[in-house]
């Protein structure tokens, strides 16, 4: 095929609109986090004393926004071919950040636990659906750094999968946040960056 | 020109793909060694690309910057794909040797790729464009609706464009 005859092709096939990675996560986003919250609360339960303890879940919504727009304004910003890869790099500085303001305002950090393990698994499960919107949209973009891509679509996934979780977790002391949410934000986040150096190729 | 083309402007868009292939060959041209791949099949990748992701491109930024951006990823992209079939360890080698002779799609052009498209959509393509024919039109002759035929159009460019990715990938 000449090329001038890809590009007739091309032209003729311009009354399609592109998908754009913003528009596909509207319509993707919110089915995926309504998933992860029914799942949460039929699977896993709200704590017994949720009314009562709003305030003391404020932490960890606190650390879910800030790691949550940080991971989705970095991915969006990816998903442009021409993207560099400081600034989203420099703004990841945000988490290590945010865990050591935890663990000093904790005082220490929290030691190995059965609630840290159930927080290292359910954590990444919850970010799991919201994960996958999120590699969808992305797929939409033109992303040349795939593995970071993933890796802060990772990131936005567990800052939205983690005030989800804090429905039903008791921890509520800094030491614990700081370290095993954070974790389990890591945890996500290589995920990310796995899932996203294959599916996002292009 | 890249702005008309996105509002719709068949004309301004058709001269803004004819502008930008010079650059995107030379490009090409110069970032492949010669004889690694062939050059006008990376340059016919990188058109398709331009076309498919022209929404990550931000109309209020120069184009000049996402162009540059998609041109060398597609070329890093062909340059990795020869890399990995010029240093096949002997061990993988020896393997390959010893197995039936290959499908023979590494060397596919996009004549033989458009080939391989099922039959109603390499109608449609080459209706639409050699013979110049309206969406309308093809859709009376293969009792599709318009629309069926642009979305059916639109799937063998992403098909085209799968193919190019897929190749000895």
């Amino acid at each position: 095929m000449r090329t001038d005859d890809l590009i007739e092709i091309m032209v003729h096939d311009m009354a399609t609109a592109p998908a754009l990675p913003r528009a596909e996560l509207q319509r993707w986003l919110l089915p995926a986090l309504l998933a992860a919250l029914a799942g949460i609360v039929v699977v896993l339960g709200l704590r017994a004393d949720l009314t009562a303890a709003l305030s003391a879940t404020g932490m960890k919504w606190s650390l879910g926004v800030v790691i949550a727009g940080v991971g989705l304004f970095a991915a969006l910003y990816l998903a442009r071919p021409e993207a560099g890869s400081r600034a989203p790099l420099m703004a990841l500085a945000a988490v290590p950040a945010a865990a050591a303001v935890l663990i000093i305002a904790g005082g220490s950090a929290a030691p190995f636990s059965f609630a840290a393990l159930k927080c290292l698994l359910a954590v990444p499960l919850t970010a799991a659906l919201p994960l996958a919107a999120l590699l969808v949209a992305l797929r939409q973009g033109a992303v040349t750094r795939p593995a970071l891509a993933g890796g802060f679509a990772g990131l936005a996934a567990a800052g939205l999968a983690i005030p989800i979780y804090a429905l039903h977790c008791t921890e509520d002391g800094a030491g614990f946040v700081g370290v095993w949410y954070v974790a389990a934000a890591v945890l996500t986040v290589v995920a990310g960056a796995i899932a996203g150096s294959r599916v996002l190729r292009w | 020109m890249m702005r008309a083309g996105l509002a719709g402007d068949a004309a301004a868009y058709r001269a803004l793909l004819m502008a930008i292939t010079p650059f995107v060959r030379a490009v090409v041209r110069r970032a492949l060694p010669s004889g690694v791949a062939d050059a006008e099949d990376v340059v016919q990748d990188v058109l398709l690309a331009v076309h498919l992701k022209r929404g990550t491109w931000d109309p209020a930024l120069p184009l000049a910057p996402w162009l540059a951006a998609v041109t060398r990823h597609k070329a890093i992209d062909a340059l990795r794909r020869a890399g990995s079939r010029t240093t096949v360890p002997l061990d993988d080698l020896a393997d390959v040797l010893a197995e039936p002779a290959p499908p023979e799609h590494a060397q596919g052009d996009a004549a033989r790729m458009l080939a391989a498209l099922p039959e109603r959509a390499r109608r449609i393509v080459t209706a639409m464009t050699l013979e110049e024919r309206t969406a309308a039109e093809v859709g009376r002759e293969l009792q599709m609706t318009e629309t069926a035929v642009r979305v059916a159009l639109h799937r063998a460019l992403k098909g085209l464009a799968a193919r190019f990715g897929a190749r000895s990938g």
